[in-house]
């Protein structure tokens, strides 16, 4: 019983890490819709406001490809300390997208939440 | 950038998880090496609003943790690079490596990924049925039963059978393999199309 309690807690946990992983995209561009970010404050936004658990370094290569697929653009700045930093803004087309992936966003979520009330009330 | 740090257990700490960032990072040239930059900016970032506990080589250690294993989280971007050299190169070792990634690298691409593996394995069986005809040359081939049925590749009883193509079962089954390398592999370039 205990084991299957421990495969089940350890499966969950796998399928968690995969669906936060399949937000993060959208969750990067939702972060710089309000504005301009460096890579630590981008992250920690993520991990603290939007409580997107992940390892760090699982932003980095998405913000690169993000920036390759031309959705974001980053410049480097000297930050408040002095040392360079990295900051990332959306660009117009990173803008379309987003607008675009916000009623699917919705409708999914609203699609979800009808099935868990639905299965609440059986 | 270990020259900021006094503390030998900080170099060290330091040293040996870019030294494996680095090996793995290899085959992303500039992207690697500019991805490097990102992460050791984040990390000097990540000390310095920890708090000031007096044991600096801890902070490293804290922030390195919550930065992860390199090799979780440059599977995705190991698996594009790979399959996008593979659908130019068409190299085994290309095509091997990037499903290797994809599929550990969980996500939507998972599924697509263990298909086209599935797909390759099919070229193996092509191999197998024109590397076996000249060792069992009577039940390897396409076969045609007396109710008119075919039966294609390696057949145990075929004594009633009519052997169809004969030698030509070797070259047939060598270009069909070859073809569907071709064609799944042009189509990898799929894979790392969509998420």
């Amino acid at each position: 019983m205990a084991r299957n309690s421990i495969e089940a807690h350890e499966e969950t946990a796998r399928w968690e890490v995969q669906l936060r992983k399949g937000v993060l995209e959208f969750a990067i561009l939702l972060t710089l819709r309000g504005g301009e970010h460096y890579g630590f404050e981008l992250v920690t936004s993520l991990t603290s406001k939007a409580r997107i658990n992940v390892p760090e370094g699982t932003i980095y290569p998405l913000l690169l490809r993000l920036a390759k697929d031309g959705l974001i653009k980053s410049e480097m700045r000297d930050g408040e300390g002095g040392a360079p930093r990295k900051y990332y803004t959306l660009t117009p087309r990173g803008v379309v997208l987003l607008e675009a992936m916000i009623p699917r966003w919705k409708q999914l979520s609203t699609s979800v939440e009808g099935l868990l009330a639905g299965e609440e009330n059986d | 950038m270990t020259e900021l740090f006094d503390d030998p257990a900080m170099v060290k700490l330091w040293n040996a998880y870019f030294s494996e960032f680095d090996k793995l990072s290899a085959p992303l040239g500039d992207e690697g090496r500019e991805l490097r930059s990102d992460l050791e900016r984040h990390v000097m970032e990540s000390i310095g609003a920890q708090p000031a506990t007096g044991n600096p080589a801890q902070q490293l250690k804290v922030a390195l943790k919550r930065l992860g294993r390199p090799i979780d989280y440059l599977h995705p971007i190991l698996g594009e690079r790979y399959i996008s050299r593979a659908t130019h190169t068409y190299s085994p070792v290309a095509v091997g490596k990037g499903l290797f990634h994809t599929i550990l690298a969980g996500g939507g691409r998972l599924l697509a990924a263990s298909l086209f593996c599935l797909g390759y394995l099919f070229i193996a069986v092509f191999a197998v049925i024109a590397l076996s005809k000249p060792f069992w040359a009577d039940n390897v081939g396409l076969f045609r039963a007396p109710d008119g049925t075919i039966a294609a590749g390696i057949v145990a009883e075929t004594a009633e059978h009519q052997e169809v193509l004969g030698w030509w079962s070797i070259p047939i089954a060598l270009a069909l393999a070859m073809l569907t390398y071709l064609l799944l592999t042009k189509g990898l370039g799929r894979l790392i199309r969509t998420q």
